[in-house]
């Protein structure tokens, strides 16, 4: 057989996602912290000849586990299409590996066992026996360095192999002697929904953990089966009940002889030089990260570096590019006249649209071609989740989960991101507050808007010394929209949210060196080019929009002014005026361009204008009234308004809900209202602007 | 029988063995699959900076616990080798 298929499983964060990419040569985002692939991804591997399509499913700890993340990847292996199982394993990690490993090699024969991280557990001096583990486990078993490609081409080889094999036991079921003829019985009446004997058992396994609800889990499910079903398990429970199990216990019992096995075999297989040997260097920094005292300032400081490398190293690319582009507009405009477009249509191409790109391009994409890189670095690092650890103890005060921070941290390259990372929290009142205050955390739409009013207004230094004081300015925001963030939680959980925090249990994966190459490639290709073409999909049809807004007239005035005029009041109100607030609204498709709109405005210009030096856009601000409190409210309703139309439509993915999308928009506008208008209030009472 | 005490209570980085689970179920079956269960052995590592969660060392794999379900899970001096 030369086509089929197989599926990837293993707890998390033990690089499964390196692995599927090793296997597939493609590009999935992977990072050092538990949870980090969310959805399962599928890939075609190619081996010479053969040809097979891999599955990789999200990160789990256990098969048996009745909670709804953990069903998803139970559910593929009891219903789903495949014919071969890889198991991957943390060589660091193998106690907790194999538990894994000896359930799925219970539910499928065919099961191959990738042993992952080897070059790291010999770098720990770690040894592990693969020949004995092989021998002792009843399943092949490969050693690999997925990172380093190592061993992939052997597994290749192992797991075409289990395809060509007639096998049809896989592990033993871990079932204690009393119980075995009950579960037997179970299975046998299970079997009948599911394709082999091994998928039998682990569905009779789950009717022990979710009782009578298992049933509802199975897909086309035929009524006169469903009864069946149910009277089977009714007579097994009262089996069990008179043995002194209730399922659950019963399951209790099964996994913990699971893990007396894994034991066992890691006692056998696996040997340490040094017993104590958890890294004497990954402590110190551990210890650190998350010193009462120094913790959290480092965090801060680091943040604050990332941000100076983003701010010192764009500047002058983003000048040279922005050059470059606006300089080839004139020759677009000239090229179209010369081909005979009307003055009107070069005017809304050439000045609306490719502005509008132009503008976009130069201002985003040298910031985000360091920071993405420099983000995934940490990320890499396993740095943030020891943000979410140092966290959690105000995040459980808002009665909302630690890994939210994780969620903020992902925001902070993109909202939309965000959103989505928030499925590795497992409460849904906990998921559903990070996912509505995920816009709060300013994205990196925000980030150089918010640099260029901080240099502006509140940063009285040029060069280095401004740029230094610019990152801390902006890391000060940064506190700011965690409190907020922190508040509105608060808040949400007090309100619509009711419930108490619910369980919460995070992993702080090792330290591992990044390859910066590896960096560099999947940070700039994956998150900058993706984050820039969405971005560029938006600013054009928003330039043309806009071009059409400026120079569309009504009683000699420009639409674009007459909105303004009619927005004047509440804006002064919030400490800015009509012109910044009708910039927020027609930015809504991409945050990165309220500036231009804004400038346009001012200048009743009916096209963007080119993103000038800083003292000449300050200029021009200044002859438009603004005052340094025109500057901190803008600053404050770019962090807190509504979320960008992306991040919308993700919310509303997310929950599935119309309702929750609305307060999505709703709570981050509220909120930044009510802080501009307390802040305009109090510096017009205080302040002699 | 020797006397146990809450794993919340350990302060220093000697080994315990845990004896019970009293979490809700939820966090019970949690750790379960995280692999800590009656007789398993837990190593205390540091605290977060705020104090509250503490990282555990489970089966070669550092977890964050909080306080309040530390407080739940009862062990005794001495991991078993």
């Amino acid at each position: 057989m030369s086509r089929f298929q197989a599926v990837l499983c293993g707890n998390p964060n033990v690089g499964k996602s390196t692995v599927f990419n090793a296997l597939t040569g493609m590009r999935q985002h992977t990072g050092n912290w538990a949870g980090k692939t969310v959805e399962s991804a599928r890939g075609v591997v190619r081996d010479g000849e053969k040809v097979w399509t891999l599955t990789d499913l999200p990160g789990t700890y256990s098969l048996l586990d009745g909670s709804p993340d953990e069903l998803v990847a139970s559910d593929y292996l009891i219903f789903g299409d495949y014919e071969v199982v890889i198991v991957v394993c943390d060589a660091t990690c193998m106690e907790r590996s194999l538990h894994l490993a000896l359930q799925a090699g219970r539910l499928c024969p065919h099961t191959v066992v990738c042993v992952n991280l080897m070059d790291e557990a010999r770098r720990r001096g770690i040894h592990i026996d693969l020949t004995q583990l092989e021998e002792q486990l009843g399943l092949p078993v490969v050693g690999v360095s997925a990172k380093h490609g190592k061993g992939i081409d052997e597994l290749k080889q192992r797991v075409y192999e289990q395809t060509t094999l007639e096998k049809q036991e896989g592990c033993p079921s871990a079932d204690p002697a009393d119980a075995q003829e009950t579960l037997r019985l179970l299975t046998e009446e299970c079997s009948q929904c599911t394709k082999s004997s091994g998928r039998a058992v682990q569905l009779g396994l789950r009717f022990l953990c979710l009782g009578e609800k298992a049933v509802e889990t199975i897909p086309d499910l035929a009524e006169e089966q469903r009864q069946r079903l149910c009277t089977a398990w009714a007579e097994a429970q009262e089996q069990l009940t008179v043995m002194g199990y209730t399922g659950r216990s019963l399951l209790d019992t099964i996994i913990a002889l699971e893990y007396q096995h894994a034991h066992e075999l890691v006692t056998s297989c696996v040997s340490r030089q040094d017993a104590s040997a958890r890294d004497t260097w990954q402590m110190k920094v551990d210890r650190l990260l998350c010193d009462k005292r120094v913790g959290i300032p480092i965090v801060l400081l680091l943040l604050a570096l990332v941000f100076y490398l983003t701010l010192a190293g764009a500047n002058v690319p983003s000048a040279w590019l922005s050059g470059v582009l606006l300089g080839f507009e004139e020759t677009l405009a000239d090229g179209l006249l010369a081909i005979g477009a009307p003055v009107w249509l070069v005017g809304a191409v050439a000045h609306g649209m490719y502005r509008s790109l132009a503008w976009v391009v130069s201002v985003m994409l040298p910031p985000m071609a360091i920071f993405f890189p420099l983000f995934t670095l940490l990320e890499d690092f396993g740095f943030l989740p020891r943000i979410a650890f140092n966290l959690d103890r105000c995040f459980r005060a808002c009665h909302a989960c630690g890994k939210q921070a994780l969620c903020m941290c992902m925001g902070l390259g993109c909202n939309a991101v965000g959103v989505t990372g928030c499925r590795i929290i497992r409460s849904q009142r906990e998921r559903m507050i990070a996912i509505l205050t995920n816009a709060f955390t300013p994205c990196n739409g925000r980030l150089p808007f918010l640099v260029t009013l901080i240099s502006m207004f509140l940063v009285a230094y040029a060069g280095a010394a401004g740029v230094i004081l610019s990152s801390l300015a902006l890391v000060a925001l940064i506190v700011i929209s965690v409190l907020v963030t922190l508040g509105a939680s608060f808040l949400l959980s007090k309100t619509v949210l009711r419930g108490m925090p619910s369980t919460f249990t995070l992993e702080l994966p090792p330290f591992r060196m990044p390859k910066p190459g590896e960096v560099i490639v999947r940070s700039v290709l994956d998150r900058t080019v993706f984050v820039l073409m969405r971005a560029i999909s938006v600013a054009a049809p928003a330039g043309l929009l806009l071009w059409v807004l400026g120079n569309l007239t009504v009683g000699g005035t420009s639409l674009l002014r007459h909105g303004a005029a009619f927005l004047d009041p509440l804006g002064r109100l919030m400490g800015m005026d009509g012109v910044i607030l009708l910039a927020f609204l027609l930015g809504m498709p991409a945050n990165e361009i309220v500036l231009p709109i804004m400038l346009m405005t001012y200048l009743s210009q009916g096209m963007l204008i080119e993103p000038a030096q800083t003292d000449v856009l300050k200029t021009i601000l200044l002859s438009q009234g603004w005052t340094p409190v025109t500057a901190i409210c803008t600053a404050l309703f770019t962090m807190f308004h509504w979320p960008c139309s992306t991040t919308v439509l993700t919310v509303r993915k997310e929950t599935g809900h119309i309702g929750w999308t609305a307060l999505s928009v709703l709570l981050p506008t509220a909120a930044g209202m009510v802080i501009c208008i307390c802040v305009a209030s109090l510096c017009r009472l205080f302040l002699p602007f | 029988m020797e006397q146990t005490f809450p794993l919340s209570s350990v302060t220093d980085e000697r080994p315990v063995t845990v004896t019970a689970v009293n979490c809700d179920s939820a966090m019970r079956t949690r750790l379960q699959d995280l692999g800590l269960m009656p007789g398993c052995k837990v190593q205390y590592l540091y605290p977060s900076a705020f104090g509250d969660p503490r990282a555990y060392l489970i089966r070669e794999a550092v977890i964050a616990i909080r306080n309040a379900d530390a407080f739940q899970i009862l062990c005794q001096k001495g991991g078993e080798e």
